[in-house]
C-alpha cells in the first residue's frame, strides 16, 4: 500500500528506540510476530497495544526507531495493522526495515497534530493534513525504488513479481525521467 | 575537469537538479566504492542496486530472515559462499526455545550450503575481521546495527533488515542510497590511558546520537596510522551510535600488513579524491582525547571520567564486538595484573572470538583476569544485548566497554550502564568507583 491513508493519530516523542518497541525479553522467545502484538511499544507507552486499531497512524518526533535494527519491531507493527508511520525523521535502519516490509514511512514536520486527531496522508499529492484543524504539510516523494516496493507491499512481494530488484531502466537517478 | 556538483545534504537531496556529466567528479570513499560496484559514476543521493560481496545474519534475526526467504517463489541461495550465519547473541542457548531455534537455523544453513558458526565461536563482526570475509572496496550487509565495523578494512558495510537479507540470499542484490559523508580528520597520537573508545565517545559528544544520520563517516588524516586495526575497528563499530549508515577508513600500511598476514596481497585499496565533497569535516587531535564516559541513558551524554562526581560501581563488563579484542584485553590485563576487583564488584570478561580467547590463555591474561576475580564468558555477545552472561540487577551500576546504555539494555531497567573504554573499566573494577586511574582523583 502506498498512496493514501486516513487514520487516528498516536503521538510518540523523539528518539524512540527500536530496542524498546519490542523489549528484549520477547526476543528470547521463539514466538510468532502475531503473538507479540500485545507487547508492541509496552516499554515506551504501556497502553498503546490495547488502544491501537489497524489503520491508525503513528506520528513521531525525531530519530524514530533508533538503536538496534531488530526485525521484530517492524514485523510486529505490520501484523498489528500499521500501514503508515509519520516522523520528523527516521533512524536509517528503521527506515529500511519499514519500507521493505511495506509500511509507508513519511518524513515531515507535523507541529500542531495531536493524539486522536484524524490525519490524512496523500503520498501522490504530497500532502499530510488534519482537515478538522486546517493543518497541512507538504511531503516529499520517495525515490522510485521505494515507491515500487511499497506498491507491491514489501520487498519480498516486489522481488517475487519482478524476479530481481534491479531498477527497470537501470537508472541510478532518483526519478527515471530526470 | 571542473567539479560541477555541490555539497548535497539530507535536506535537499531529493531536489538536486545538478547532474550534468559526472565522469570525473571528485568522490568520497563511499561514492567511489558504489561507483566501482555499479560501473557508473554515482554521487551522494543516487539510488543503486548492486551485488553484495558478503552478507551475514545471526540468531536474533536469522529466524525472521529464514521465514522471509521461504516466502520467495522457489527460493534458492544463489551464491552461498558469500554468506555466513552466526549463533552469537543468544549463545550458549539459555533456554530450550533458543536451543531449538539454533537447531532450525543450522539446518537451514546446512541445507543451503551457507557457512555457519556455532555457539562459542564468537561474535559475527569479530569473526568477519579475523577471516577477512570482506576486502577493501567491497560491500557487505548484515542484519545487525554494528555491521559497519568492517569499515576498518576499507570496505562499505551496512545494516539491513530481514526481508532484504532474504532477497540478498536469493539474488545477491541489495538496494542502497549512496550516502553523504562526514569526514573525520585525525591528527596526533593517543596518550594512554586514553584509547580508541574515548575517541568515539568524544565524537558522540560532538555529533550527538543522530548527528551522522544516514551518512557515512570517513576516517582519515595523519593520526589514522597511529591507530592499530583493533582501534580502528572500535571507531568503525561505534559509528552506528551516531546514526551513521556506515563508516570507512582510509587504507594505510597497517591494513596492508594485516591483509598480507592473511595471505592477501595487492588489495584494491580505495582512497577519497582530494576534492571530494563532505557534508561536514571534524578535526580530532588524538593527543587531546581524554578518558571519557557516556552517562546513561544517552550514549551521547559524554564527559571526561575525571570530571565525574564519585560513582560507586558494582559490575564491570570488558568485551563485546566494540571492545573485546586482543588490544583491549592487553590494556585491561596491564591494569588488572596482580590486582583484585574491589569487594562487591562483579567483573565480567567477554572475549569477542575463540581466537581471542586462546590468545588470553597463551598471553597469560586469562590467569590475570581469573586471579582478579573475573567471570570469563565464552566468546560471544554476552550481556551486551541483555540476553545472558551476567545481566544487571535492580540498582546495579555498571561500567561496560559495550556500545549502548539505554534503560534495560543489559538486564534490569533499574540498572545504570556507563559506557567507557577497557582501561576505564579495568581501573573502575579495581577501585570500585568509576575512574581512569588507580587512585581516584588523579587524571591525565
Amino acid at each position: 500500500m502506498y498512496m493514501k491513508f486516513i487514520g487516528r493519530v498516536h503521538i510518540f516523542g523523539d528518539n524512540v528506540l527500536c530496542d524498546l518497541m519490542i523489549s528484549g525479553k520477547h526476543i528470547m522467545k521463539n514466538t510468532s510476530m502475531k503473538e507479540l502484538i500485545p507487547f508492541l511499544m509496552e516499554d515506551i507507552d504501556k497502553g498503546f497495544a490495547q488502544l491501537y486499531k489497524p489503520g491508525d497512524i503513528i506520528v513521531a518526533g525525531e530519530n524514530f526507531g533508533c538503536g538496534s535494527t531488530r526485525a521484530h519491531a517492524v514485523l510486529v507493527m505490520k501484523e498489528a495493522g500499521v500501514k503508515c508511520v509519520v516522523a520528523k525523521y527516521f533512524s536509517r535502519g528503521f527506515f529500511r526495515n519499514g519500507i521493505n516490509e511495506g509500511i509507508t514511512l513519511v518524513e515531515s514536520n507535523w507541529d500542531g497534530i495531536e493524539n486522536k486527531d484524524i490525519v490524512e496522508v496523500d503520498t501522490e499529492e504530497g500532502v499530510l493534513s488534519v482537515k478538522a484543524k486546517g493543518l497541512s504539510f507538504t511531503i516529499s516523494p520517495l525515490p522510485d525504488i521505494m515507491k515500487n516496493i511499497l506498491i507491491e507491499d514489501g520487498l519480498i512481494n516486489y522481488y517475487n513479481k519482478n524476479g530481481s530488484i534491479k531498477l527497470k531502466n537501470n537508472s541510478p537517478r532518483l526519478n527515471a525521467d530526470e | 575537469m571542473k567539479n560541477m556538483r555541490k555539497c548535497i545534504c539530507k535536506d535537499n537531496w531529493q531536489n538536486v537538479k545538478v547532474r550534468g556529466i559526472l565522469m570525473s567528479i571528485a568522490k568520497t570513499i563511499a561514492e567511489k566504492i558504489f561507483s566501482i560496484k555499479a560501473d557508473k559514476p554515482l554521487i551522494a543521493g543516487d539510488i543503486v542496486v548492486t551485488n553484495i560481496d558478503y552478507g551475514m545474519t545471526h540468531d536474533v534475526n536469522a529466524a525472521s530472515v529464514i521465514e522471509m526467504f521461504n516466502m520467495i517463489n522457489l527460493p534458492e541461495v544463489r551464491e552461498p559462499e558469500k554468506f555466513s550465519v552466526f549463533l552469537d547473541h543468544l549463545s550458549p542457548s539459555p533456554t530450550t526455545d533458543i536451543a531449538n531455534m539454533h537447531k532450525n537455523i543450522i539446518e537451514f544453513a546446512k541445507k543451503h550450503n551457507i557457512k555457519y558458526f556455532m555457539p562459542g565461536r564468537g561474535v559475527c563482526h569479530q569473526i568477519a575481521l579475523e577471516n577477512v570475509s570482506i576486502l577493501p572496496g567491497q560491500i557487505a550487509i548484515g542484519t545487525d546495527s554494528h555491521t559497519c565495523t568492517y569499515g576498518c578494512l576499507n570496505s562499505l558495510a551496512m545494516s539491513v533488515g530481514a526481508s532484504e537479507m532474504a532477497v540478498a540470499f536469493a539474488s545477491s542484490e541489495c538496494w542502497f542510497r549512496v550516502p553523504e559523508t562526514i569526514r573525520v580528520e585525525l591528527t596526533g597520537k593517543l596518550i594512554p590511558p586514553a584509547s580508541a573508545k574515548d575517541v568515539t565517545l568524544e565524537l558522540l559528544g560532538r555529533l550527538g546520537e543522530s548527528g551522522a544520520a544516514y551518512k557515512c563517516i570517513e576516517f582519515g588524516g595523519t593520526g589514522l596510522s597511529s591507530l592499530s586495526l583493533d582501534s580502528k575497528a572500535v571507531l568503525a563499530n561505534m559509528s552506528t551510535e551516531m546514526g551513521a549508515k556506515t563508516a570507512v577508513m582510509e587504507p594505510d600500511e597497517i591494513l596492508v600488513g594485516y591483509l598480507a598476514s592473511k595471505g592477501i596481497f595487492q588489495p584494491q585499496l580505495v582512497y577519497p579524491d582530494p576534492e571530494a565533497k563532505y557534508c561536514k569535516i571534524i578535526n580530532v587531535d588524538l593527543g587531546k582525547v581524554r578518558p571519557m564516559v557516556a552517562i546513561p541513558p544517552h550514549i551521547d551524554n559524554v564527559m571526561p571520567v575525571c570530571e565525574l562526581e564519585e560513582i560507586h560501581v558494582n559490575q564491570v563488563v570488558i568485551g563485546s564486538c566494540t571492545n573485546g579484542r586482543m588490544e583491549d584485553f592487553e590494556n585491561a590485563a596491564n591494569i588488572l595484573r596482580g590486582q583484585r576487583a574491589a569487594p562487591g564488584v562483579k567483573l565480567i570478561i567477554v572475549p569477542a572470538s575463540s581466537e581471542i580467547y586462546l590468545g588470553l590463555i597463551t598471553r597469560g591474561y586469562l590467569e590475570i583476569f581469573i586471579n582478579a576475580g573475573a567471570l570469563v564468558n565464552p566468546p560471544g555477545c554476552g550481556p551486551c544485548a541483555g540476553a545472558l552472561g551476567g545481566l544487571a540487577a535492580d540498582g546495579d551500576v555498571v561500567v561496560a566497554t559495550t556500545n549502548r546504555c539505554l534503560k534495560g539494555r543489559m538486564g534490569s531497567k533499574f540498572a545504570k550502564i556507563y559506557i567507557a573504554s577497557p582501561e576505564t573499566a579495568a581501573y573502575s573494577a579495581v577501585s570500585g568507583k568509576l575512574s581512569c586511574e588507580k587512585n581516584v582523583g588523579e587524571c591525565i
